[in-house]
């Protein structure tokens, strides 16, 4: 959900869209006052949306200061505040027939069907949270005499907690085995949008307008094994790529399915060092250990599957459960660091968390200026590169003339402060 | 420069909430209010991008995901081919 922000002059990386803030070096340029300029476009902007889109602005903050308020998980980023769900119960399916015939969009269509109805019962149950949230904020129950753009977080709101994991949640592990699924396509078809743009008038007293984005998570571990057993895989494999070895997409998905975008994870990159299998990732967590099978068992599926059909179907499950019940946990670990969806890598969750301990800090990293970076002399050696790097550029060369060589590696997955 | 154009358009914008507040029936005012829309518009294409996002009307992003934990168990059959017992 947006809020205003102030407005701030910033340079953007067109490259990237990244914007990064008006270098210091340029700020103190006495012959253009920068926070003058901001604050009269501060000024315009604030007077036309009070005019134009007062109601609106007024709708968003009577949702986000009751959500704040429910104690819902969230953080601020870019001028907007995203606020996390409880999940959805862990419905299960196993199959053994028609085998190979099965394919990637086969899989991504089970998965969706398995879901779509606790979802959409979920998507209505925020609604009507959303409704009574608006209508408390009308009332003014705990919002009162505030201005329309006022945002609620006193500090009794920000003690929410973050800190508590999903995982907690007694419903994260339940799983249903009852609901079947329909071998029926989900709403919309496999060509649907994955965008999907309405007006809604059913929570608030204005036309709120509402975006919708899916996406579908995949995550198996040692992802080259499973995906290869696909029919439709030589299909599918030019728009997956490999990281260590296992398939994974990175950046925006490629792959768009029922109006899903179709994210792939591999749980052996969201391993420590030395505890990447399966059953170490399941020690991890209470109940889950994978279920050990002799190593003539592990050899013999096959007799295993006819012998101790139980006992397959609960080792076969009990896989796919550690890879799902992971990937959540990490993914809440990255949204407590600001970020949203599952990372690709324990070493992203890393430099989240890094930068989000700068940021906490009050550090903003040690690139001076986007454009001119500390360590591309190529750039930062010259008049305008020197300028915007001041005294760092300067000493640069002198330092680069004198480094003989070497080699240091440092993987941060957290912070020990205990250690002096 | 962009300030200006920032400026130009909250003029016109007062100008259409005044007309909305005090004159929106009158008849010799509605061609004016027309025009003065369409010069909104206008105006409001020329500010900046970083201005325009200030201005916009916003609404919710509602992000639905799906996570599943998939996996196969397969039987060896030689070095080239495994095959596949189940998927869950």
């Amino acid at each position: 959900m947006p809020f205003n922000v102030e407005y701030k002059l910033g340079t953007m990386n067109t490259d990237t869209g990244i914007i990064y803030p008006i270098n210091k070096m340029w700020r103190d340029h006495k012959k253009i006052d920068f926070d003058k300029i901001e604050r009269q476009i501060q000024y315009y902007v604030s007077d036309i949306r009070r005019m134009k889109h007062s109601l609106n602005d007024r709708s968003l903050t009577f949702l986000i200061n009751g959500l704040i308020k429910e104690g819902v998980p969230y953080f601020t980023k870019d001028g907007n505040i995203n606020f996390s769900f409880e999940r959805t119960i862990v419905k299960i399916f196993f199959k053994t027939d028609d085998l190979e015939s099965l394919k990637f969009a086969d899989v991504t269509r089970i998965g969706i069907n398995l879901v779509e109805r606790d979802m959409d019962e979920k998507e209505r149950e925020l609604y009507s949270l959303l409704k009574s949230l608006f209508n408390q904020g009308v009332e003014g129950d705990y919002f009162g005499e505030r201005g329309p753009n006022t945002i609620f977080l006193n500090k009794d709101s920000n003690q929410l907690n973050l800190t508590k994991s999903n995982l907690d949640s007694t419903t994260f592990v339940n799983i249903d085995t009852t609901g079947g699924i329909t071998s029926s396509v989900p709403k919309g078809g496999k060509e649907s949008k994955k965008y999907t743009r309405t007006n809604k008038s059913s929570f608030t007293a204005e036309r709120i307008s509402l975006t919708t984005r899916r996406v579908f998570y995949l995550i198996g571990h040692l992802t080259q094994a499973d995906l290869s057993l696909l029919k439709d895989f030589n299909d599918i494999k030019d728009r997956l790529d490999i990281v260590n070895k296992c398939f994974v997409t990175r950046g925006p998905s490629d792959i768009n399915l029922y109006g899903y975008d179709v994210v792939l994870r591999d749980t052996l990159l969201l391993a420590p060092g030395g505890q990447k299998s399966l059953a170490a990732i399941g020690s991890m967590y209470r109940d889950l250990n994978k279920i050990t099978l002799s190593k003539f068992e592990i050899e013999n599926m096959d007799l295993l599957m006819v012998d101790k059909p139980e006992l397959f179907k609960e080792y076969a499950l009990r896989d796919s459960l550690i890879c799902l019940i992971h990937a959540c946990y990490i993914e809440d670990a990255n949204f407590k660091l600001d970020k949203l969806s599952i990372p690709l890598s324990l070493s992203i969750l890393g430099s989240n968390y890094l930068r989000k301990s700068w940021s906490d800090s009050g550090y903003s990293g040690y690139q001076i200026s986007p454009d001119y970076l500390i360590g591309d002399a190529s750039k930062t050696s010259t008049p305008r590169g020197l300028f915007s790097a001041g005294a760092i550029g300067l000493k640069t060369n002198l330092y680069i003339a004198n480094y003989k060589g070497g080699r240091n590696e440092s993987f941060l997955y957290g912070i020990d402060r205990s250690t002096k | 420069m962009y300030h200006l154009i920032t400026e130009l358009l909250l003029k016109v914008d007062r100008v259409l909430a005044a007309i909305d507040s005090n004159g929106k029936d009158k008849e010799e005012l509605l061609e004016l209010k027309s025009e003065l829309h369409s010069y909104s518009g206008k105006v409001f294409g020329l500010v900046d991008i970083s201005i325009r996002e200030g201005l916009r009307q916003r609404g919710i992003t509602l992000i639905k995901n799906v996570y599943t934990g998939f996996d196969t168990e397969y039987k060896k059959l030689n070095t080239k081919y495994n095959k596949i017992l189940s998927a869950q």
